[in-house]
C-alpha cells in the first residue's frame, strides 16, 4: 500500500541527509589535506632552516677555532722567524696537530705563506710542502676579503685526499698588520654530511647542502667525488639569494621542496620530500573520512529504509484502520435500527444512516440538529420522553428501555439507551438505538383484533343457532314458526361451517398443506358458475361478464379457483354498498390467463393496498368495519393463486372502486424439457382423453396405427409408450410390443399396455412395464408413468440459516425424488459444494459468516461451478441493483413471503431440466 | 328497542320477546338513537360490537339524554372479557348478556327490568 510514497520519503531523506554528509566529508578532507600539506611544508621549511643554521654555526665555530689559533702570539712569532729552525718547524707542526684535533670533523690543517706556498700540513704530507696553492679558493677568498673565508668544496691533496671545505684565516702580526701567513682548517665533507643526515633522517626529508658554487656538500647516501648541482633550479634560486617552497617533478613523482641560502657562507640548503609520502596522511585521512562518511551514509540509508518501512507500515495500518472503519460504518449503516451516540457533553458524535433517515423523515433535518423538545412534540407521550432524557442526564449509568409511538402516524419505536465506556471503563458517552417495531405492534394489534373479530364472527351465528334451537323447544310452538326457526338454524350453521372452513383453509395453507388437484379447467365455465351462485345475492348490483369465445383452459384445481372467484365476487358486492355494475372479465395475457373483477365500490387507500393480501388484514375504515369479514378471504385467494404458480393483485382508487385480478400460467407454457409420452391409440376420443390427462406434464405424441407407432418410436425415442392393444391395420398391439422389445433402439423404452380387455400375463411376458385396464383414472395413469420414468431427482443443496426453512424446502423437494443436502450458512455451503457438486442450489441471501451474494460470487469465479443453477429464496427486500445482479446469475428468485411449494418444485424441475412430475 | 347489526340476532331477540312486547328494530347505533328518541322504548336491547357507533357509544348517548337516561338497557356482546363488562357497567347498562345467550334468559332479564 502506498509504496511509491514510502520510496519518495526514503529518497527525500537520503537527499536531505546525504548532501550535507557529502559536503561535510569533502570539507573535512579538504581542510585536513590543507592542514596536512601546510604542516608538511612547514616541516620541510623548518628542516631547511635548521640545517642552514646548523651548518652555519658549525662553520662559524670552525672559523672561530681557526682564528683563535691564528691569533696565538706563538704562531705569529714563529712565522716571523726568517729561517726557521727544526724546533720552530716542530712547533708549527704541533700547532697544526693541535688545531686539527681541536674539533671533530677537521680532516686536515695547514699553514701557508702569504704567497700561497704550503709551510706545513697535518697530517704530515711532505710531498706537497712548499707547493704553491694560491689557486685554491680559500687562498683567493682570504686575499679577496682580507678576512677569514670558508672555501668551496675541493679534493685535498693531503693524505687520503679527502673532500673538504676549508676555513682559512689570515695570520697577522697584529690586528690590521701585515699578513704573515694563512692558517687553514679543512672540514671533511663527511662531517657536514653527518650533521645534515642526523636532522634529515629524523624528519624524513631529503636534504642537500651545496657550497657557493652549487657543488654538493652533503646529501644522504652521497656518492664519492664532487657533484655539481648548479643546474638544479632550486639550488640556482637559493644561490641567487631566494628562499621558498615549491612543488617540483622528481624521478619518482612529485616532490615538495624548500630552498634557502646560508647567507654568511653563500651556500644553499634544499630539502625535498616526495608528495606521495608526505601527503600519505592525507590519503589515510581521505580514506578514513570516506569510510566514516560511507558508514554514516549507510546508517542514513538504513534509517531512511526503516523510516520508509515504518511509513509504509503506517500507511498500511492506516489503510487497514480506514478499511475497518469503513466496514464498521457500513455494518452500522446496514443495520435497520437507528444507532447514534451522544458524547459526554450530550452532543451527537455518531449517527448511522438509519438515524439520519428517520430524522429526515420525521424532522426534515439531520439526526444531530433536533432538540429533545422537537422530538417529544412528535410523540404520543412527550412527557415520558422528556422524563427519560432527564433520567439519562441525572444518572449516566442508567440503561433505559422505552417505547414510543409517533403521534398520528401509528408508528412504534423501541428506544434503548445505555452508557458506553472504553476498555478502561472511562465513559465515552451514551449509545441510543431506535428500533422501529411498527410491524410487530401492528401484528399484535391485528392479532388482538383478530381474536375479537373471530370471536364476534363465530359467536354471531352460534348465538343464532343456539338461541333458535332453544326457542324451538318452547312448547306449543306454531309449526310454521318452528319451520322458520329451523331454517334459520340451518343457514346460520352453514355460515358457521363456511367460517370454520375458511379458518381451516388458512391454517392448512400455513402448514404448507395446500394440495392442488390439477385438471384442465375452462375458466369461462368456472366464472359463469361462480357468478350464478351470486345471482341471488346481488341485490342492487348488476353482474356483467366479458368472456372470450374460445375456451380459456388452464391446469388448475377447479374447486379452489371457484373459492377464489367467490371471494373476489363477494368482496366486490360487499364493498360496493351503493350497488352498481360488477364487471367480470377474462382474457389471455402473455402466456397467462387473466381474470379481473371490477367494482364501483369504496376502494382501498393506496397505502393499504400492499398489505391487502396479508392474512387477517382488513382495511381500516368505518366503511369496512360496517361491512365486516374475517380478513381471511383475500389472503386465502392469494395462497390459492400462488399455489397455482400465478399472481394476484389489485388496482384501486379510494372512493372510486377496485379491480382485483389474478393471472394463471397456461398449460402450454410449461414446455421446457418435458418427457415425451407416445400414445398409441386408434380411438380419437380415448386419445384426446389421454392428452388431457398427460398434457400438463408431458409432451404427448399420438400414433393411430402400429406401423405409425413403430416409426415414431424409432424416429424419436419417447420416455414412455402407452399402447392400446386393439389396433387397426396390419399390426396388433401385441405385435407392436414384440417389435419394440426386440429392437435394440426401442427395447429400453417402458411400455404401458392400456387395454379394455385382459392380457396381463401376455403383456408382462412380452416385456411390458405395466398394465392398465380401461377405464383408468388420470391419477392411475400419471402414477404409473411417473413410476416408470427414470428418477427425476437431482442433488439439491439447500442453504439457509433458518432450520425451519431448510426443513420446509427439503420436505417439498424430497417428495420429488431429489436428494437434499443442507447447509446452515455460506461457508458450510461452499464446503458441501466442494465435497460434491450439486445439481442445483436453493440459496438464502441473508446468512451469517458468508451470505448468499458471497456464495454466488464464489460460484461465479469457478468455471466448474458457474453453471450450477441457483434458485434464490429470500426474505429480504431487494434493491433494483441487487435484483438485476441476481437476475444475471441465478435461475430464479423466490421471495419467502411469496413461497409456494409448487413454484419451488417447478423452478427446481426447470433448473434441472426435468419434468416436475405428478403434482403431489 | 332492539339494536344489532346482525339481522339474525335481531330476529332472535324478536323471537325471544315476541309476542309479549312490542319490538322496534334498529340496524346500527345511529338508527338506535333516532328510534329511541322517536319511540321512547321501555327497554333497549343493545349489541355492544357494532360498526359506526358501538353499543357503548349508544349507551353513553342514551344516558346523556334527559328523556332516555332512565330507560333500562340490556347489553349483548360477544366479548366476555371483564373490561367489556366494566365498560358496560360504567356506561350505565342495567344488565349484561354474553353471546351466545339464552333466549329465555333474555326474556327473563327483560321481564325483570320492566317489572322493577
Amino acid at each position: 500500500v502506498r509504496r511509491p510514497a514510502a520510496l519518495w520519503l526514503a529518497a527525500a531523506t537520503l537527499a536531505l541527509g546525504g548532501v550535507p554528509l557529502g559536503l561535510l566529508a569533502y570539507l573535512s578532507i579538504h581542510l585536513a589535506s590543507n592542514a596536512l600539506r601546510h604542516e608538511v611544508e612547514r616541516r620541510v621549511a623548518s628542516t631547511t632552516e635548521v640545517i642552514s643554521t646548523l651548518v652555519q654555526s658549525d662553520m662559524d665555530g670552525l672559523v672561530q677555532v681557526v682564528q683563535g689559533y691564528a691569533s696565538r702570539p706563538y704562531l705569529r712569532t714563529t712565522l716571523q722567524v726568517r729561517d726557521p729552525s727544526d724546533a720552530t718547524r716542530a712547533a708549527i707542526a704541533s700547532q697544526l696537530r693541535e688545531l686539527r684535533l681541536a674539533r671533530p670533523g677537521i680532516a686536515t690543517t695547514f699553514l701557508a705563506e702569504p704567497n700561497g706556498r704550503l709551510i706545513d700540513i697535518d697530517p704530515a704530507t711532505p710531498s706537497i710542502v712548499g707547493k704553491d696553492f694560491s689557486f685554491r679558493d680559500w687562498y683567493r677568498g682570504v686575499h679577496r676579503s682580507g678576512r677569514a673565508y670558508v672555501s668551496r668544496a675541493y679534493i685535498s691533496q693531503a693524505v687520503g685526499r679527502p673532500r673538504v671545505v676549508a676555513a682559512a684565516v689570515p695570520v697577522r702580526a697584529r690586528t690590521g698588520g701585515s699578513e704573515l701567513g694563512i692558517l687553514v682548517a679543512a672540514y671533511g665533507l663527511r662531517h657536514i654530511q653527518q650533521v645534515v643526515s642526523d636532522i634529515s633522517r629524523q624528519d624524513g626529508v631529503h636534504v642537500r647542502v651545496t657550497d657557493q658554487y652549487g657543488t654538493l656538500l652533503a646529501e644522504p647516501a652521497g656518492k664519492p667525488g664532487l657533484v655539481a648541482r648548479r643546474g638544479d633550479a632550486l639550488v640556482a634560486a637559493a644561490l641567487a639569494g631566494h628562499s621558498g617552497i615549491r612543488t617540483v617533478a622528481g624521478a619518482d613523482g612529485e616532490l615538495l621542496a624548500a630552498f634557502r641560502p646560508i647567507p654568511a657562507l653563500g651556500w644553499t640548503v634544499t630539502s625535498t620530500i616526495p608528495t606521495r609520502t608526505a601527503l600519505a596522511g592525507i590519503r589515510t585521512l581521505r580514506t578514513t573520512v570516506a569510510a566514516i562518511a560511507a558508514g554514516l551514509a549507510a546508517l542514513l540509508l538504513v534509517g531512511a529504509a526503516a523510516l520508509g518501512r515504518s511509513w509504509s507500515r503506517r500507511t498500511h495500518v492506516e489503510a487497514e484502520l480506514a478499511r475497518q472503519a469503513t466496514i464498521n460504518g457500513a455494518v452500522l449503516d446496514a443495520v435497520r435500527d437507528a444507532i447514534s451516540m451522544e458524547g459526554a457533553d450530550g452532543g451527537v458524535v455518531f449517527a448511522n444512516a438509519r438515524t439520519h433517515e428517520i430524522a429526515a423523515e420525521l424532522f426534515g433535518g439531520t439526526g444531530t440538529a433536533v432538540t429533545d423538545e422537537e422530538i417529544a412534540a412528535q410523540l404520543t407521550a412527550p412527557d415520558r420522553y422528556l422524563e427519560i432524557r432527564r433520567l439519562e442526564r441525572a444518572d449516566p449509568d442508567a440503561e433505559l428501555v422505552s417505547e414510543f409511538e409517533l403521534a398520528g402516524a401509528r408508528r412504534h419505536f423501541l428506544r434503548y439507551s445505555a452508557p458506553v465506556g472504553d476498555e478502561s471503563g472511562r465513559r465515552l458517552g451514551r449509545i441510543v438505538t431506535l428500533r422501529e417495531i411498527t410491524a410487530e405492534r401492528e401484528a399484535e394489534r391485528l392479532k388482538t383484533e383478530l381474536v375479537a373479530t373471530v370471536s364476534h364472527e363465530l359467536r354471531t351465528p352460534l348465538t343464532g343457532v343456539l338461541g333458535f334451537a332453544e326457542l324451538l323447544r318452547r312448547p306449543g310452538l306454531d309449526p310454521e314458526i318452528a319451520e322458520r326457526y329451523a331454517s334459520t338454524i340451518h343457514s346460520e350453521a352453514k355460515r358457521l361451517t363456511k367460517l370454520i372452513n375458511d379458518f381451516l383453509d388458512v391454517q392448512r395453507i400455513e402448514a404448507g398443506a395446500l394440495t392442488l388437484s390439477l385438471e384442465a379447467v375452462d375458466l369461462r365455465e368456472l366464472i359463469v358458475q361462480a357468478v350464478e351462485i351470486f345471482r341471488g345475492d346481488e341485490g342492487n348490483h348488476t353482474l356483467e361478464l366479458d368472456l372470450p369465445d374460445e375456451p380459456l383452459e388452464v391446469a388448475a384445481d377447479a374447486q379452489l379457483l371457484a373459492q377464489v372467484l367467490a371471494n373476489l365476487l363477494s368482496n366486490a358486492i360487499k364493498y360496493s354498498p351503493g350497488g352498481g355494475t360488477i364487471h367480470v372479465s377474462a382474457g389471455l395475457g402473455d402466456g397467462t390467463a387473466r381474470i379481473a373483477i371490477r367494482d364501483p365500490g369504496i376502494g382501498i387507500p393506496a397505502d393499504q393496498q400492499r398489505r391487502l393480501f396479508t392474512k387477517f388484514f382488513r382495511v381500516d375504515s368505518t366503511d369496512t368495519r360496517a361491512i365486516g369479514g374475517t380478513g381471511l378471504g383475500l389472503s386465502l385467494a392469494r395462497e390459492i393463486v400462488e399455489a397455482h404458480g400465478g399472481r394476484i393483485g389489485v388496482e384501486s382508487v379510494e372512493g372510486e372502486g377496485s379491480t382485483f385480478w389474478f393471472e394463471l400460467v397456461r398449460g402450454d407454457r410449461r414446455t421446457a424439457a418435458r418427457p415425451r409420452v407416445l400414445v398409441v391409440e386408434d380411438d380419437r376420443g380415448a386419445a384426446e382423453l389421454l392428452v388431457t390427462y398427460l398434457g400438463d406434464d408431458f409432451d404427448v405424441d399420438i400414433a393411430t396405427t402400429g406401423v405409425d407407432a413403430l416409426e415414431r418410436a424409432h424416429r424419436r425415442a419417447p420416455s414412455v409408450i402407452c399402447l392400446d392393444i386393439g389396433l387397426p391395420g396390419s399390426l396388433t398391439g401385441w405385435q407392436v410390443l414384440g417389435n419394440l422389445k426386440s429392437d435394440s433402439r426401442t427395447a429400453h423404452i417402458p411400455v404401458i399396455v392400456c387395454t379394455g380387455g385382459k392380457g396381463h400375463r401376455n403383456a408382462s411376458a412380452l416385456g411390458a412395464a405395466d398394465f392398465l385396464t380401461k377405464p383408468f383414472t388420470r391419477e392411475a395413469l400419471l402414477g404409473t408413468i411417473t413410476h416408470l420414468l427414470p428418477e427425476a431427482g437431482g442433488d439439491v443443496l439447500v442453504v439457509d440459516d433458518d432450520r425451519t426453512v431448510r426443513t420446509l424446502v427439503a420436505a417439498t423437494l424430497e417428495g420429488e425424488g431429489h436428494r437434499i443436502r443442507e447447509a446452515g450458512d455460506g461457508a458450510q455451503a461452499l464446503d458441501a459444494i466442494g465435497e460434491q457438486r450439486p445439481d442445483a442450489i436453493v440459496l438464502d441471501l441473508m446468512m451469517p459468516h458468508l451470505d448468499g451474494f458471497g456464495v454466488l460470487e464464489r460460484l461465479q469465479s469457478d468455471p466448474d461451478l458457474r453453471s450450477i443453477p441457483v434458485l434464490v429464496l429470500t426474505a429480504r427486500q431487494l434493491t433494483p441493483a441487487e435484483r438485476q445482479a441476481l437476475d444475471l446469475r441465478t435461475v430464479a428468485l423466490l421471495e419467502k413471503s411469496e413461497y409456494s411449494a409448487l413454484e419451488l418444485r417447478r423452478l427446481i424441475g426447470q433448473a434441472l431440466g426435468r419434468n416436475p412430475g405428478d403434482p403431489r | 328497542l332492539v339494536c344489532d347489526d346482525e339481522p339474525v340476532l335481531r330476529q332472535l331477540v324478536r323471537a325471544s320477546l315476541d309476542p309479549a312486547y312490542e319490538i322496534v328494530e334498529a340496524r346500527d347505533g345511529a338508527e338506535a338513537i333516532r328510534l329511541a328518541r322517536e319511540h321512547r322504548p321501555d327497554l333497549v336491547v343493545l349489541d355492544m360490537m357494532m360498526p359506526e357507533k358501538s353499543g357503548i357509544e349508544v349507551l353513553t348517548e342514551l344516558r346523556a339524554d334527559p328523556v332516555l337516561c332512565a330507560t333500562p338497557v340490556v347489553m349483548l356482546t360477544a366479548r366476555a372479557q371483564a373490561a367489556d363488562r366494566d365498560a358496560a357497567a360504567v356506561g350505565g347498562a342495567d344488565r349484561y348478556l354474553a353471546k351466545p345467550f339464552s333466549p329465555f334468559e333474555l326474556a327473563a332479564t327483560v321481564a325483570e327490568l320492566l317489572r322493577a
